[in-house]
């Protein structure tokens, strides 16, 4: 799931660094809303601004429990 | 009579009504004004600034900004100064005139509906004209600025229109993110937001039509304005026609903005297409160096022609067509190709590049690099990328695609052809 998830990052986003601590902070708005509508199609899961959190986007660790979190959710 | 003296009247009027807030402070227009001709004070003493100077001061994205924007008015400096992407890759520098201040100010209220009691909120950067023309007007109204850091967090632009008598200023691709996400959240601000203005970029007909659904009661406008040009003209898009003649089929908007002009505003269209614009909203001019090093005003005389093609209707509203120069659109920001080729030039292993527009689903379009590479080169998209951010600072320039090419396609005078990749690559000519 992880490698799946930095694969389809690293592709949209070249000048983010996925392995950062701090991803949040490495983000701006674009890049925020690509994670957010790249996970939702490749996952089918329903994320919007309020999902877009320092916590959840923390690393890319915590960009996987998100999606976890909310493919637990949908089934 | 100058911009800086309706402010006063508005002052002197509203001393107690919210002038700013940002970053979860708060100024009145009486706290604002004091804390501006502090200001003044200092930049006399201090760095000796005087009427009629130039002054270049960067802008940053919090109040000490606005305040020295309104000190150095009180001073009667040159300092309305917006860069704007040179076709050589080279910014220039465009200075703003008094009397284009104040054209500009009162096209915006007389087209909009600024008034006293409402709230308006920047989230797009504060050095792109967009965004920053709209102090003009909340300031001469006795409006209120919200001013924030982008639209990152979106729960922030969401809190911040929730007043009733919220309006803004979003670039296409940033009403996009919101109705890809957050539709449902606007509708939960239907009945605060008085207007949303666009530009900057062309605008998709579908994501007109669904915020004119999901906002039935919200005034929407796309406007045509540059930093050169001033504010031109804008389109009444909630109305069913640029007239907003009830019963009549509205009318497609494909390329963005189309229009009545505003009142201040005169445009003519050249015989290749180009749009010339006339009127006290135009820029004073460009600001160059002479060979000692002096800044000299470049005046813009009585006419500026665009790069923008386009037409007029019998009714003379404004339809935009396309642009004559190869400026890549990147989501409102113009971005000329050839800053980032000149920087990507520099990077080991590259012999020759392209950048070329890139269809893209939020910001419309964004810049693709095509690149060719000496023997034995072996290509490191991420290392390239941040090659670029260092050279170009701002991160919407450093292209998100990459493609290793066998050959950059030259004309038979050996220029790069640029058109045969537009045309290809399904970029807009």
């Amino acid at each position: 799931m992880k490698e799946r998830i930095r694969a389809l990052l690293e592709d949209q986003l070249p000048l983010v660094d996925l392995d950062s601590d701090a991803l949040y902070q490495e983000l701006d708005s674009l890049g925020v809303t690509t994670i957010l509508m790249t996970l939702s199609d490749e996952f089918g899961i329903d994320l919007d601004s309020r999902d877009a959190t320092p916590k959840n986007l923390r690393s890319l660790d915590s960009v996987v429990a998100l999606v976890e979190r909310k493919l637990s959710e949908k089934t | 009579m100058k911009w800086i003296e309706y402010v006063a009247h508005v002052v002197e009027r509203y001393p107690d009504d919210l002038a700013l807030i940002c970053h979860g402070e708060k100024m009145t227009y009486a706290q604002l004004w004091t804390a501006a001709k502090t200001e003044a004070q200092r930049l006399r003493e201090s760095e000796h600034v005087r009427a009629g100077q130039f002054y270049f001061q960067s802008c940053t994205q919090d109040i000490a900004y606005v305040v020295r924007f309104i000190a150095l008015h009180l001073i009667g400096a040159l300092s309305d100064i917006l860069y704007t992407t040179g076709s050589t890759g080279k910014p220039k520098a465009v200075l703003l005139s008094e009397e284009g201040i104040v054209a500009n100010a009162e096209n915006l209220i007389d087209a909009h509906g600024y008034h006293h009691g409402m709230v308006f909120v920047v989230c797009g950067p504060l050095d792109h004209f967009g965004s920053w023309s709209k102090m003009l007007p909340v300031f001469k109204t006795g409006a209120t600025l919200h001013i924030l850091d982008g639209m990152k967090d979106m729960e922030a632009l969401f809190d911040a229109l929730r007043p009733v008598h919220s309006a803004t200023f979003l670039v296409p691709s940033a009403i996009r993110m919101m109705l890809q996400l957050n539709s449902d959240r606007l509708v939960s601000l239907a009945d605060s937001i008085e207007f949303v203005e666009t530009g900057a970029a062309p605008m998709a007909t579908v994501d007109i039509e669904r915020l004119r659904e999901l906002l039935p009661h919200t005034r929407l406008y796309n406007t045509y304005a540059s930093t050169e040009t001033g504010i031109v003209c804008t389109y009444p898009f909630h109305l069913p026609s640029a007239e907003g003649r009830e019963g009549e089929t509205p009318k497609p908007v494909l390329q963005g903005c189309v229009g009545p002009m505003m009142k201040h505003a005169k445009v003519s269209i050249g015989p290749e297409g180009n749009i010339s614009v006339s009127g006290p909203m135009l820029m004073a001019g460009y600001l160059n160096e002479d060979v000692e090093g002096n800044l000299q005003l470049a005046p813009v005389g009585e006419m500026f022609e665009t790069a923008d093609l386009g037409y007029l209707d019998d009714k003379g509203c404004l339809f935009l067509t396309g642009r004559s120069n190869d400026f890549i659109n990147v989501g409102g920001l113009k971005l000329s190709p050839v800053e980032v080729e000149d920087a990507a030039a520099g990077f080991t292993g590259i012999e020759d590049c392209i950048c070329i527009p890139e269809p893209h689903p939020l910001m419309g379009q964004v810049p693709k690099l095509l690149l060719t590479l000496s023997e034995g080169t072996k290509f490191n998209k991420r290392e390239l990328a941040n090659y670029l951010k260092e050279k170009l600072i701002e991160t919407w320039k450093v292209p998100m695609r990459y493609e290793v090419v066998d050959e950059i396609r030259k004309m038979p005078n050996g220029k790069k052809n640029r058109r045969s990749y537009l045309t290809s690559c399904g970029g807009q000519p």
